[in-house]
């Protein structure tokens, strides 16, 4: 399975500052040097502070479940675009699905491209407690995502917990094969 | 003169974390960071089980799986060119998870199994003299690097550069690494733990524990729900809002996810094959795949005649090949049901998806 992902979601090219603030799109500013500044730093933006960075925007970084079925939650937030300023490019989400779904990742089977999917759905489910326009979210297309970070978790059948146990060992050893000498 | 530079000191990339069985033991690399550990049975979990034997059931199961880990990091993902949504689908193939799988592998040295045994005498003769010197020290559990031909040499770099040649020449005859204590390459080696991550045995979750797991049952359902709170919200939104120019969200009428196709009739997400070009046209246009099976699958089947649409109907009754004609920039995608009978004789369909270029006038 693909435990924690993280992906990059950007908006369609032709998205504007100016649509972004009419559809209130939700980031947070922060402080520089904070643990919640953007990816790319607090900068002298126009947007920050007066348009869709504005106070009373929501705050974003924030944590979401799902269905209620989970306590779960997953990290969301902005980055700027890289050339307009005072835009924002798009979200960044990491999210450890299997939890944030169906509660555990004990386990589970493999699919990449199905994680990614319900990570997008799910953003895109939060985002309309938030923006004033389904065309928000209609400027989020799951084929443009950039997948960052994938942890793919392959488990092996011991048959008992005494063999699962040697395994872990004996992969210990195999790894110390690395350090050498 | 022997160098004076000081040695770099780094952190060890192979490291446990946790007393005994429950530790978590890491490798660390620059692409791909690696994980072995087993599941703790009483480690928090927010699931919601039906009741304790279900959770016992799960957890029991969970006790008895080696669990590997392989976090790919940007630099790997984009090596493999897999930073893509459709670069993950399978379309009836694992082969992005074996490039996956190949690449972790590689780092952990999977693809470098050492010998189990000491060599014979007569295999530790044949060696060069200082090779020969070498490998009984590291048999005997002495480092080899302090042996007198490599201290011999004035700096670091030179003592190094003597040394990995006289690694790789010992490697090369007997798969023995000098740069590794005998013991702990033996026991390694000896442990099964290769066979075990090389094997393609991987655990998968049974039928009857597979509504209590992430798997591709639970996920479809859950896929659907979402998006149909997509569209119930939006919709909400738009009529409340009396927002203009947007139209009003419908999901479609007929279900088109893979467990709803009529494997038996027409169409199979399993029994494909894909040839690589298909990708490389469609990823030109930024047209995933799959939209393009559904409308094959659903009786769309592209820019073709009426006549070969009719065609089309009448070789779907007789279970003869069926085929669509996708236009995709300068390509054309075509994709054909073909039947094959299986070990009982029954007719299965086959899906084939191959792409051509149309040529300028």
């Amino acid at each position: 399975m693909a435990d924690t992902i993280r992906i990059y979601l950007p908006f369609d090219r032709s998205v504007s500052t100016t649509d972004q603030i009419a559809w209130r799109i939700p980031f947070k500013v922060g402080r520089h040097g904070t643990q919640d500044d953007f990816y790319y730093g607090l900068k002298e933006h126009p947007g920050a502070g007066t348009t869709a960075g504005s106070r009373l925007s929501p705050v974003y970084q924030e944590f979401m479940t799902l269905f209620g079925l989970t306590g779960a939650g997953f990290k969301v937030r902005g980055r700027w675009h890289k050339t307009e300023s005072g835009c924002l490019g798009g979200y960044e989400i990491q999210i450890n699905v299997p939890v944030n779904t169906v509660g555990h990742n004990v386990v589970m089977d493999v699919s990449v491209a199905r994680a990614v999917e319900l990570a997008v759905l799910m953003l895109k489910l939060h985002l309309l407690d938030h923006v004033t326009t389904p065309a928000a979210i209609d400027a989020l297309n799951i084929e443009d995502v950039e997948i960052e970070y994938v942890e793919l978790t392959d488990c092996y059948d011991c048959q008992t917990r005494e063999e699962a146990r040697a395994m872990r060992f004996a992969f210990q050893q195999l790894t110390e094969l690395k350090n050498g000498i | 003169m022997a160098s004076k530079s000081k040695p770099k000191t780094r952190g060890k990339p192979g490291f446990t974390v946790g007393p005994g069985d429950a530790g978590t033991t890491y490798l660390k690399d620059r692409d791909i960071d690696q994980k072995g550990y087993l599941k703790d049975r009483m480690a928090p979990s927010e699931a919601v089980f039906p009741d304790l034997e279900t959770r016992a059931w799960i957890y029991d199961t969970g006790e008895t799986l080696f669990r590997h880990e392989h976090a790919h990091k940007g630099t790997s993902l984009k090596a493999l060119k897999l930073t893509t949504v459709e670069s993950w689908r399978r379309y009836g193939s694992e082969a992005s998870y074996a490039k996956a799988r190949e690449a972790a592998r590689k780092k952990l040295g999977l693809n470098r199994q050492s010998r189990a045994r000491r060599p014979k005498l007569e295999q530790i003769a044949a060696l060069q003299q200082v090779d020969r010197e070498m490998l009984e020290m590291l048999l005997k559990n002495q480092n080899p690097r302090a042996h007198q031909a490599v201290i011999d040499y004035a700096t670091e770099l030179e003592q190094q550069k003597y040394f990995s040649a006289a690694k790789v020449r010992v490697w090369q005859k007997l798969r023995v690494d000098l740069s590794v204590p005998w013991i702990t390459q033996a026991e390694v080696a000896a442990s099964g733990v290769y066979e075990l991550l090389l094997s393609e045995n991987r655990f998968e979750v049974p039928p009857e524990l597979a509504q209590y797991c992430f798997t591709n049952a639970t996920t479809n359902e859950l896929k659907r729900q979402l998006e149909l709170d997509i569209v119930r919200k939006s919709n909400k939104m738009i009529k409340e809002r009396g927002i203009k120019g947007l139209p009003i969200r419908r999901l479609a009428e007929i279900d088109v996810g893979p467990d709803e196709f009529d494997e038996a009739l027409f169409c199979s997400w399993t029994r494909m094959t894909v040839h690589p070009d298909v990708f490389d046209a469609l990823n030109r246009v930024k047209r995933p795949l799959y939209v393009l099976l559904h409308a094959h699958a659903l009786g769309c089947h592209g820019d073709i005649t009426r006549e070969q649409i009719e065609a089309n109907w009448a070789a779907k009754e007789r279970r003869d090949p069926v085929t669509s004609v996708y236009y995709a920039g300068r390509n054309q995608i075509i994709i054909r049901t073909v039947y094959q009978a299986d070990a009982d004789g029954e007719l299965l369909p086959w899906i084939e998806v191959s792409a051509e270029r149309i040529p300028l006038h």
